[in-house]
């Protein structure tokens, strides 16, 4: 029971470091290495979707800035449109005001001038008249030269 | 035959064969053939439990495998801290081993943990581990200035310890064992049906573990103690 014997200790000693070792081969060895390579494997994995993700983030930043270019673009071109809109309106108007008051100016020439050509018609058929109804009372008193200063005479009288 | 003559039959550990090797006679003793047996378990258990070992869908054979051996060395490693690291390999195998031999009563073999001549050399092993862990993390001046810390007059006692600390080593598991076997065969023939299937719970289970983890405890303290 409690005979010490040298070769029993070291006989354990030599079991104990032949199973330390094969422990070491076939158990803790093994398994830290497939935990190792585990953990390997997912930081690889992390690494992954963290690029994947600034690319993501990366690619809505480009995308929102195309966005707001399109919008700023969008507004500009729609400024654009609605400032030549006016310009046009504004042009077309003063053309068609200028038109209009040029037509009118023709229209108020045209009517003085005939006015006058018709003042003037009259004036030599009232003319006409006169003289014939003055030879008709002069009758007799030939003399040409009465009648035309007797004309010149009325008329001037009636111009006045 | 009387009951300490059964007794002592059963503490005996009895020589089971000779070796020749070169001029000498190497006797094989009981427990060293119990400790081969329980090797040989153990070793089987580590191949099958680590063949086919995957990265991803893992096996439930994996998962166990993976989980003894989280297990294993958070309960070293909690006392052994980040330094001590590189012996926890060892400590697992000795707790392994120690856990096995305690109960393989169970199973009708004298446990090699009943010789005193293993314990002896468990605590052997683990005395030398100690200094040499504590000569390797500190270097010799260091190591030999720990025996005169904290003052000098405890320089005797520093050195006792060397050998008082392997010496309750191995008294404390073949004490522990041998106290257990001897308590649970007077209960067998006292009470004899159930009641001694209860106790082996606690003397041949429990107990067993308990001093397995004793002793691996003990060892990792003595190491952090030696290598800070």
């Amino acid at each position: 029971m409690i005979n010490i014997s040298f070769w029993s200790i070291l006989w354990t000693v030599v079991n104990l470091l032949i199973l330390f070792v094969a422990f070491r081969i076939f158990f803790f060895k093994p398994i830290a290495n497939i935990i190792a390579k585990r953990q390997e494997e997912a930081n690889e994995v992390y690494a992954k979707a963290t690029a994947k993700e600034t690319e993501a983030n990366e690619l809505a930043a480009q995308y929102e800035q195309k966005v707001a270019e399109a919008e700023t673009e969008k507004k500009q071109i729609i400024a654009d449109a609605r400032k030549s809109a006016d310009g046009q309106y504004q042009k077309i108007v003063a053309e068609a005001k200028a038109n209009a008051s040029e037509i009118k100016t023709a229209a108020a020439t045209e009517a003085n001038r005939e006015k006058e050509q018709i003042i003037a018609s009259a004036k030599k058929e009232i003319a006409d008249i006169i003289v014939d109804a003055t030879t008709k009372v002069v009758g007799g008193q030939t003399g040409a030269e009465v009648d035309s200063s007797l004309f010149d005479e009325f008329i001037g009288k009636a111009g006045e | 035959m009387t009951l300490a003559e059964k007794l002592v039959e059963e503490l005996n550990c009895e020589e089971v064969f000779r070796m020749h090797i070169g001029g000498y006679e190497i006797p094989v003793m009981e427990s060293v053939v119990v400790t081969w047996i329980i090797m040989a378990v153990l070793i089987l258990l580590a191949i099958f439990l680590t063949t086919g070992l995957k990265t991803q869908n893992i096996s439930k054979k994996q998962a166990f495998a993976e989980l003894i051996y989280e297990k294993l060395n958070a309960i070293v490693g909690a006392t052994l801290g980040e330094e001590g690291k590189a012996y926890t390999g060892y400590l697992v195998t000795v707790l392994l081993y120690i856990g096995l031999s305690n109960i393989i009563g169970l199973f009708g073999f004298k446990s090699p943990t009943k010789d005193v001549n293993v314990t002896a050399a468990l605590a052997l092993m683990s005395i030398i581990l100690v200094e040499a862990a504590g000569i390797y993390q500190l270097g010799v001046k260091k190591w030999l200035h720990k025996f005169v810390e904290p003052v000098a007059i405890v320089t005797p006692f520093n050195i006792l310890d060397v050998f008082t600390r392997p010496l309750s080593l191995c008294m404390r598991l073949f004490g522990n064992v041998l106290g257990a076997f001897v308590i649970m065969e007077l209960l067998k023939i006292v009470v004899p049906p159930v009641i001694p299937a209860v106790f082996s719970l606690y003397f041949d289970l429990f107990d067993g573990l308990l001093q397995a983890y004793v002793f691996v405890f003990l060892t990792s303290l003595y190491i952090k103690e030696a290598i800070e």
